[in-house]
């Protein structure tokens, strides 16, 4: 049986990875790099570690939700992701289903108070 | 070694365990992050980038599998997590089932061999570069199965099968069929046991008859004192097949009697092929011995058939009184 300390950490992990895509495509409306992107989410409270966002973006380019380039903009090359067609359509659905999905979350939440 | 080192060591770890078509563009783009973010933690420590800085950033970005785990799109898998535990049970089964047939004989070689230790160890040797390590074809092969189920799996999926639930009632009972199969029992029992008088009845009197008389004689001594033993087991399988067909359905008591009386088959005919002859002809007595081997197999593999459909039972859980 986990310590409730670990309970918390796993259950907390497994509830980050769950919005980590939804999180990750609210940012790349406009086009971003991996480190500023990770700059950006963590200055809006959503630390993600590098070995996590780094894949996940190269995943999501590859399922065509992301699409990417090599830009040399006042500093060494960087790719630079944005949302694809795709990838739009997706993000808009994705945030219709997190906002129903709070909302449901409320409503059980303020029943168990 | 500098930072760079380590960083770049690190990246070519990683990008060696990607696809060949990914290799140079996420190792290109990884070292440029990496640098990157040595330079923001550099930057928030104040003084410029080192080897022990490196390290920590690499150690915490995680180890090169895992890294290129995570960069690889989703694959096929290979054993479904529903698959393994049958997969070990068959893989391991098999294996083990091989060296169970196959250490006897190692142990108690067929010539009379003097059983020396050193006799001994020559044929431990000779036993794990043949047998031993050759059993292992039957993992191997499995794997290569299920590599081949796999990829067809993910080639072709299927979308159209769709489950259904089954109507298939395993305990309930034919009842000719089960009359029809207590009386063929019978008559075989009856055959084996009047087997002298069975081949008078069938084969004209004369030479021919005298051999077969000859070649399908009991010895003597099984005759007389472990054939017997076999008779008990029979009524008592032939009773429960005759309670059952009356009850028109199993029950998880009868369920257990089969089990149990068919181990104690099993045991009674492994002790008939050990403790000696069963025919009095030789080659009688070797043929009919392998079809014994064969029928304790079916027997042992039914008992773990239905073991399992037993244990797989759904049984109420243990319920705490209100």
């Amino acid at each position: 049986v986990d310590d409730p300390d670990n309970a918390l950490g796993k259950a907390e992990l497994e509830l980050r990875r769950g919005i980590l895509i939804l999180a990750v495509l609210s940012q790349l409306r406009k086009a971003e790099y991996g480190y500023s992107l990770r700059q950006a989410l963590a200055a809006r409270g959503m630390a993600v570690e590098e070995g996590t966002l780094y894949p996940l973006l190269r995943r999501l380019e590859s399922q065509g939700v992301l699409a990417s380039e090599w830009r040399i903009e006042d500093g060494p090359p960087r790719r630079y992701y944005v949302l694809s067609a795709q990838g739009k359509q997706l993000y808009k659905a994705l945030s219709a289903s997190w906002r129903g999905m709070v909302a449901t979350m409320d409503g059980l939440l303020g029943d168990s108070k | 070694m500098n930072a760079n080192d380590v960083i770049d060591s690190y990246v070519g770890d990683v990008a060696r365990r990607l696809p060949r078509r990914q290799r140079n563009d996420v190792g290109f783009e990884l070292r440029a992050l990496l640098n990157e973010e040595l330079a923001g933690k550099a930057e928030a420590a104040g003084r410029p980038a080192d080897e022990a800085m490196a390290m920590a950033l690499v150690r915490e970005f995680g180890k090169p599998d895992d890294v290129a785990d995570r960069y690889r799109p989703q694959s096929f898998t290979i054993i479904k997590p529903s698959e393994t535990r049958t997969f070990m049970t068959m893989a391991l089964g098999g294996l083990l089932l091989q060296w169970g047939i196959t250490i006897p004989a190692m142990i108690f070689p067929r010539s009379n061999a003097t059983g020396a230790d050193d006799e001994f160890l020559l044929r431990l040797g000779h036993w794990w570069t043949s047998w031993g390590l050759g059993a292992f074809w039957w993992p191997g092969f499995l794997v290569t199965i299920a590599i081949v189920a796999s990829w067809i799996r993910h080639r072709w999926p299927v979308t159209t099968t769709e489950w259904r639930p089954t109507t298939y009632d395993r305990d309930l009972v034919n009842r000719p069929l089960m009359v029809f199969a207590v009386l063929s029992a019978l008559f075989g029992i009856s055959v084996m046991v009047f087997l002298p008088q069975f081949v008078a009845l069938m084969v004209p009197p004369g030479r021919a008859a005298d051999v077969v008389q000859r070649v399908l004689a009991y010895d003597d001594t099984f005759l007389s004192q472990r054939g017997p033993w076999l008779l008990p087991v029979w009524i008592a399988q032939l009773a429960l097949l005759a309670v059952v067909a009356v009850e028109g359905r199993w029950r998880t008591l009868t369920r257990r009697f089969e089990i149990a009386l068919g181990a104690l088959m099993a045991l009674v005919l492994t002790w008939f092929l050990a403790a000696g002859p069963i025919w009095h002809a030789a080659p009688t007595d070797k043929t009919a011995k392998g079809i014994i081997v064969l029928i304790i197999a079916i027997i042992v593999i039914d008992i773990a058939v239905k073991l399992r459909r037993e244990l797989m039972r759904l049984r109420p859980p243990q319920m705490s009184a209100v």
